[in-house]
């Protein structure tokens, strides 16, 4: 329950993040990702299925504001905690690599996908200018940002697992 | 006794289930996005209000980051400023001798209707997209102060875009330069319909976007004014768009095309007016865009 209303909390927080803070310091005039961010976290931190649900309430209010449906982004960022879900078993909780390296792939393969669906499709094939101006800087700026954010988040997992453990010793 | 199995949601089947919730949003949206009106509702009254603080608290830190200028830098502002008055000063007496001209060509055009006079809401930009793939941006009024869906956007005394949907506190508009977007215009000086085409690739790169279909015979010539046609369907006539820079024949032999560069910078676009005014057009009529 605890667990469920932080990362619901968390979500948002993730949310506004994109949107509305780093929409104000553009660097390159692009924004980080940081709902990826939060989704290949929890996955990897957590598993598949936290990452899935996760993925999919990002993505649901990505459509409600910008998408031109609803459900596309959903499907993508669950997806997208699918499959960072695999390298749960992977991961220890002091190891900063695994999940920054996730992330930077996620974001890549989100890039390629958004060219796929916005540029390709449109019939603009010059990929090294969307590469250079957009891919790549966004890469970057969404592991800058990643180096905090999943510190951050690790803090809050370790925190809640705690509590949870105190109650458990108690009963 | 009983031994009661616990059931376990697998992660394969948790992501069947969320496909299948995925494909149905998606096919009920493509279908008719006003069913899912009552969950837009609740997300927007929870999230815009948290946006709009947001930049609020943005704008206000500009501002004092702006007010602290050096000394040096506004004495010299000034001096500027003060050329620049005696220059408009001039040219507004000029100017006043061709407004009264431009009356009477208006009064024998009977070009009654002029933007300037359209009922106009201003509203602030909140969020400009989700990332840095399109290029829509969020306002923070909606249908609760009069806007409703196909509403004109101005910027800077220009065309910015068109509401594309509607909440109680918010409002999404698409901006001209995004790939979706298309309007009918025309030229100002020889009156030459066309189609002025968003293309973000473009625009990043030279400043300009796409027109397209003007006719292969038609005057248009580099810097003319490109304004909204009084043939558009959505689009009020007479809105400015921007300036033509370059003008191609098409392959086809047919057609030509051109680039123009909108009056609006889209990259520091905050306030924004909204006509409160819609284009009305007889039903069943032919659209231009």
């Amino acid at each position: 329950m605890k667990r469920g209303i932080v990362t619901a909390f968390s979500i948002l927080a993730c949310f506004l993040l994109q949107t509305s803070v780093f929409d104000l310091f553009r660097l390159a005039n692009t924004v980080p990702n940081v709902l990826l961010i939060l989704v290949c976290s929890v996955a990897v931190m957590r598993g598949q299925k936290e990452g899935m649900l996760v993925g999919f309430f990002c993505g649901l209010l990505l459509d409600i504001f910008y998408g031109a449906w609803v459900g596309g982004f959903a499907f993508l960022y669950m997806i997208c905690g699918f499959v960072n879900g695999w390298f749960h078993n992977l991961y220890y909780s002091d190891d900063n690599f695994l999940p920054l390296v996730l992330i930077g792939v996620s974001d890549l393969v989100y890039g390629l996908l958004m060219y796929l669906i916005y540029g390709l499709l449109r019939n603009h094939t010059d990929f090294v200018f969307y590469m250079r101006t957009i891919i790549l800087p966004e890469i970057v700026y969404t592991i800058a940002v990643a180096l905090v954010l999943h510190r951050i988040l690790l803090r809050v997992d370790d925190w809640l697992e705690m509590t949870k453990k105190g109650s458990a010793d108690i009963v | 006794m009983k031994h009661r199995r616990k059931f376990e949601f697998s992660p394969k089947l948790l992501l069947i289930v969320l496909t299948v919730i995925c494909g149905l949003l998606l096919s009920v949206s493509v279908i008719g996005r006003e069913v899912l009106r009552p969950l837009t509702g609740i997300v927007s009254a929870v999230v815009i209000p948290m946006q709009d603080g947001i930049n609020s608290v943005g704008v206000w830190v500009n501002d004092k980051v702006g007010s602290m200028k050096s000394m040096e830098e506004l004495q010299k502002e000034n001096e500027e400023l003060t050329r620049q008055v005696e220059e408009l000063k001039q040219k507004n007496q000029s100017l006043q001798g061709d407004q009264s001209e431009l009356e009477e060509l208006r009064g024998l055009f009977a070009l009654s209707e002029k933007y300037a006079s359209f009922p106009k809401v201003g509203a602030r930009v909140i969020s400009s997209g989700s990332g840095n793939w399109y290029e829509n941006f969020i306002i923070n009024k909606g249908s609760d102060d009069g806007l409703a869906v196909n509403m004109n956007v101005l910027a800077d005394d220009g065309l910015a875009g068109i509401i594309t949907e509607v909440g109680h506190n918010y409002a999404k508009v698409q901006s001209i330069i995004s790939d979706e977007s298309s309007v009918s215009a025309m030229s100002v000086t020889s009156s030459d319909t066309c189609v002025v085409e968003g293309n973000r690739e473009s625009l990043q790169k030279t400043g300009n976007i796409d027109v397209a279909y003007i006719s292969k015979d038609a005057g248009m010539k580099v810097g003319d004014e490109l304004v909204t046609s009084n043939i558009s369907s959505k689009y009020l006539a007479g809105i400015r768009i921007g300036t033509v820079t370059d003008i191609t024949m098409d392959s086809s032999n047919l057609t030509q095309s051109a680039k123009v560069t909108p009056v609006v910078d889209f990259q520091h676009i905050s306030d924004v007016l909204v006509i409160t005014q819609l284009k009305e057009i007889p039903p069943g009529s032919e659209r231009a865009d």
